[in-house]
């Protein structure tokens, strides 16, 4: 379902804004604020299929290690936002754009720590849903603190920054490891 | 008081495929069985009675309640069905409060019910527990006493022993029965011996269809001299299981002593008397069931399950 | 007692303190929790009062024929549809549509003003004068002002070139006709321009004088009694950034409790009503939600009572905001939850109030008209400074903004009741929440395995 939501919000940023002729700032408007949030919807339910006790106890009682399954799951979904960031990069390049591969790597830096936020959630407490709400919680705080978030301003790219990526790429790998050891230690705690 | 269940002519389709066909029963006042192999569509019927799947042809009446009477059907029915859970956060005792509300009875009768039937099921003790610390005998504990909540006059038991260590089952089946005393109720399991030990009545169901209906007594007599042992080496077994229903099996070092069914006196074997198994597998082979699949699970258990 | 314990399943979780926690946390990085530093003092003569949108035809007119004539030349047309800037190119079609408006407005002849757009289009140089009336300023930042004094600046941006085209307004053009001819030009651009009847406004700035600002100030004081003003403030922070969001997370975590638990069941074979246990967890949920806010207004109000002392305050007012405005966003938000959990049995209810709140969020901040259409889920009163004594602006739009909130409360109620047809459907097994689409989707995934058998 994630894929379907990721594939369908991609297709509908084109309609809702402009991604004709825009300069490097004005790219960065679709990219920042719509793009990016298929890092929280790939993302964030990567534990969910063990968070159902049964199959867990399945999974974890198996030779290969539950972290090695969701280390495997993230590095692919990881790779899908990547090239979903490209394509549509590519794409508002075909409509005029001033596009480039730091907006590119901005975008999936974005992504990233949107996505990483939403995992780190998931391992704390256990329910995907309620996941969720940390991410997009972070999102809605954007809009309204604004550069005040320093480095971790999602929307820095609007007003020519890039530096901050960098930061929120590391925040993001940083998050994302996080949550994945915090899934190994409720493992072997059964929980 | 109309004590009865009445099924007419009850059929069910999940899509193309037909899950109930013709089913027609009458359940009177005590422990009916309700046994079958996987997928026969016990559980269906039970949901049926429960409300839980629309009806679709037939007549199906409760205590003289038409099924389609939902609301009225609830009031007198209690369900405990084959995967029992509740919020694992919750108390015993806070489940069993939230369930009583679900059920319509006031805070007294909540109170008084509770502490009742908690000390019935040997959870007093556990009333401040939460569900998730219950092992899996104390939860099916908790769920036949949420399923006397209401005082129903029709129990639904859904395959409750299943999972359930030898001591529980039986503590369960006790409970089941002295529970039967006064009102209907209606025990679906694949698990012979539950049936044995606590059904006068019995139907079997097949592949959606009725293919007995009565006591447990005439199915037992109906397999009277039809059951053998013999003991034969372990090389002849698969030709055994090729041409005879076995129904039981222990191997002694290079011996098998297999249990079969028999219409005939076969050389070397000796005849002995039924159990509840028996009897079913016969009256499966009889009505045309495929019996490879029973003779191919076969190894010393006393369950029919596949 | 249902309702109490529907209560204590939201209330008593640690995701009802995450949810609090965020609530709490939005609002606060808004500023929205203290203003007290936001006195609001009565104006002194000789200050800067700021500067409103007028509808004054003598300003607007030429601004904003200066402003299509810009972009009809570039033939690129910024319009905001949802808020976000989106640039238009149009078909020559269009343009010559467009060109037939400006026509009429300027009095010139179409094809001279397409012939000028093509040779724009070739040489970059749009070779037009703009005509600046007597009355009309341009001051030091380049805003145009309507104030009657001039710094000599009225032969600006004159080309009269050999070839020079003159787009003026004509002398006899009515408001009205202009207006009309505008609105055209957003229909052809798709809606979302300046254009539009809505935003016309913005193209007549003025700076408020001292009786406005005194006769504002006064309002401020007679109607919200200086509080209600600071309600209605945190009231805009609070539905905009979080209210009609955040109230779907415990709405679908609720809903999917029963099949996380696997008691669904249990449940369906009770003798409660549908109705009765849709409604009360309906009400239960929004009481959950809405009790932080409470809280969180009276703080926010209450920080502002000591700034006021001798003045007669409306204590009620958090209240009101709270029970009028906000409330209704916390409804929808709660059943748009509800409605899609049950029929789906999954968290889609996120996704799709998400991306309502994304839009809409959006075209709410471009101005207080629009804040307050009928169908905004979050009614916008914070466009620009010192929001909180805009009273006027209230009072203007209050009956839009009542019709808003009714039409909310309504559409959560029809949600609602929805919920319940289908919480019973599924109870009798007549509707397996969206599994038929979920099987059809694994269908299609396991195609390979289902031909191997």
């Amino acid at each position: 379902m994630s894929f379907a939501v990721s594939c369908i919000w991609l297709l509908l940023t084109p309609v809702l804004v402009g991604t004709e002729n825009l300069d490097q700032q004005g790219a960065a408007v679709p990219l920042e604020m719509f793009v990016s949030l298929i890092g929280i919807i790939l993302l964030t339910p990567v534990f969910l299929p063990e968070q159902n006790a049964e199959i867990h106890d399945l999974v974890a009682s198996k030779y290969v290690s539950v972290l090695r399954i969701y280390l495997i799951r993230t590095v692919y979904l990881a790779v899908i936002l990547a090239a979903a960031v490209g394509v549509f990069v590519v794409f508002m390049g075909m409509r005029g754009c001033e596009v480039n591969v730091k907006l590119a790597a901005g975008t999936f830096s974005d992504a990233i720590f949107l996505g990483g936020l939403g995992m780190f959630a998931s391992a704390v407490c256990g329910n995907t849903v309620a996941a969720y709400m940390i991410p997009i919680g972070f999102y809605v705080l954007n809009y309204g603190m604004g550069s005040r978030l320093g480095c971790f301003w999602l929307f820095s790219m609007t007003m020519g920054e890039y530096l901050s990526k960098v930061v929120l790429l590391a925040a993001g790998i940083l998050l994302i490891g996080g949550s994945l050891l915090l899934q190994k230690g409720r493992s072997i705690k059964g929980v | 008081m109309n004590e009865t269940i009445e099924i007419t002519g009850l059929n069910k389709f999940y899509g193309k495929k037909q899950a109930l066909r013709d089913v027609s029963l009458t359940i009177g006042q005590g422990m009916f069985g309700l046994l079958g192999r996987n997928g026969a569509g016990k559980t269906t019927l039970m949901k049926t009675l429960a409300t839980l799947l629309p009806k679709k042809d037939g007549e199906i009446t409760i205590c003289g309640i038409s099924v389609e009477k939902r609301k009225e059907i609830r009031r007198i029915i209690g369900y405990l069905p084959q995967e029992f859970s509740v919020y694992p956060s919750m108390s015993v005792a806070e489940a069993m409060n939230y369930l009583g509300i679900l059920s319509g009875l006031n805070g007294r009768e909540r109170k008084e019910r509770t502490q009742s039937l908690l000390n019935r099921v040997n959870l007093t003790e556990h009333s401040h527990k939460k569900v998730k610390a219950l092992s899996g005998g104390m939860k099916r504990r908790l769920g036949i006493a949420q399923a006397l909540l209401n005082d129903p006059r029709v129990l639904i038991v859904d395959e409750p022993t299943a999972g359930l260590d030898p001591e529980e089952r039986v503590r369960f089946r006790n409970l089941l029965s002295e529970v039967a005393e006064d009102r209907i109720v209606l025990l679906s399991t694949h698990i012979v011996g539950d049936i044995e030990a606590t059904c006068e009545n019995v139907a079997i169901l097949d592949r959606g269809r009725v293919i007995y209906n009565g006591a447990v007594e005439e199915l037992l007599t109906a397999a009277q001299g039809k059951v053998f042992t013999k003991t034969v080496d372990r090389n002849e077994l698969s030709g055994l299981k090729k041409e005879l229903v076995i129904t039981g099996m222990h191997t002694q070092g290079k011996r098998a002593c297999v249990r079969f069914l028999s219409e005939n006196h076969l050389p070397g074997a000796e005849l002995c008397e039924p159990n509840m198994e028996d009897a079913y597998m016969l009256y499966l082979k009889e009505s045309g069931a495929d019996m490879s699949q029973e003779n191919a699970g076969i190894g010393g258990e006393t369950e029919c399950c596949i | 007692m249902l309702y109490l314990k529907e209560l204590k399943k939201v209330m008593c979780s640690f995701f009802y303190i995450l949810f609090a926690g965020a609530l709490a946390v939005a609002l606060y990085s808004q500023g929205a929790l203290y203003f007290g530093d936001s006195r609001m003092n009565r104006p002194e003569p000789g200050g800067n009062y700021g500067v409103v949108n007028r509808e004054i035809p003598e300003m607007i007119m030429p601004a904003a024929l200066e402003s299509l004539w810009q972009e009809f030349c570039e033939n690129n047309y910024k319009t905001y549809p949802i808020g976000f800037i989106k640039n238009v190119r149009l078909d020559e079609k269009k343009q010559r549509m467009v060109a037939e408006i400006i026509a009429e407005i300027t009095g010139e002849d179409t094809e001279a003003i397409l012939g000028k757009q093509a040779a724009f289009e070739g040489t970059g140089d749009d070779g037009y004068s703009f005509n600046i009336g007597e009355e009309l300023q341009m001051d030091s930042d380049g805003n145009l002002i309507f104030s009657g004094a001039r710094d000599g600046s009225e032969e600006e941006g004159k080309d009269t070139g050999e070839e020079g085209l003159t787009i003026a307004v004509r002398d006899d053009m009515e408001y009205g006709k202009f207006a009309e001819a505008m609105q055209r030009v957003d229909d052809i651009l798709g809606g979302g321009s300046d254009y539009c009847a809505e935003h016309l406004k913005s193209y007549g700035t003025v700076e408020v004088t001292y009786e406005e600002a005194v006769q504002r100030h006064e309002l401020a004081v007679s109607r919200d009694r200086i509080t209600g003003g600071y309600a209605r403030l945190f009231s805009d922070y609070a539905v905009a950034m979080v209210m009609s969001l955040l109230p779907v997370f415990p709405a679908v975590i609720l809903c999917l409790k029963d099949r996380r638990a696997r008691m669904a069941e249990l449940i369906y074979t009770r003798e409660v009503s549908a109705a009765r246990l849709t409604v009360v967890r309906y009400f239960a949920l929004v009481t959950a939600a809405m009790l932080p806010v409470l809280l969180l207004s009276y703080v926010s109000n209450a920080s502002v009572w000591g700034l006021y002392s001798g003045e007669r305050l409306d204590y009620l007012a958090p209240l009101k905001y709270d029970l009028g405005w906000i409330m209704p966003g916390v409804m929808m938000a709660t059943a748009v939850g509800m409605f899609l959990t049950e029929l789906t049995g999954t968290p889609i209810a996120v996704a799709v109030q998400g991306f309502w709140w994304l839009i809409d969020i959006n075209m709410g901040f471009r101005s207080v008209e629009s804040g307050y259409a009928l169908f905004r889920l979050a009614p916008r009163h914070n466009a620009g400074e010192k929001s909180f004594f805009r009273t006027q602006d209230y009072v203007d739009n209050f009956q839009r903004l009542v019709a808003n909130r009714l039409l909310f409360a309504g559409l959560s109620a029809v949600l609602i009741i929805a919920t319940i047809l289908i919480y019973e459907r599924k109870r009798r097994g007549s509707l397996d929440g969206g599994s038929k689409i979920k099987r059809a989707l694994s269908v299609l995934g396991n195609r390979k395995n289902k031909l191997e058998g």
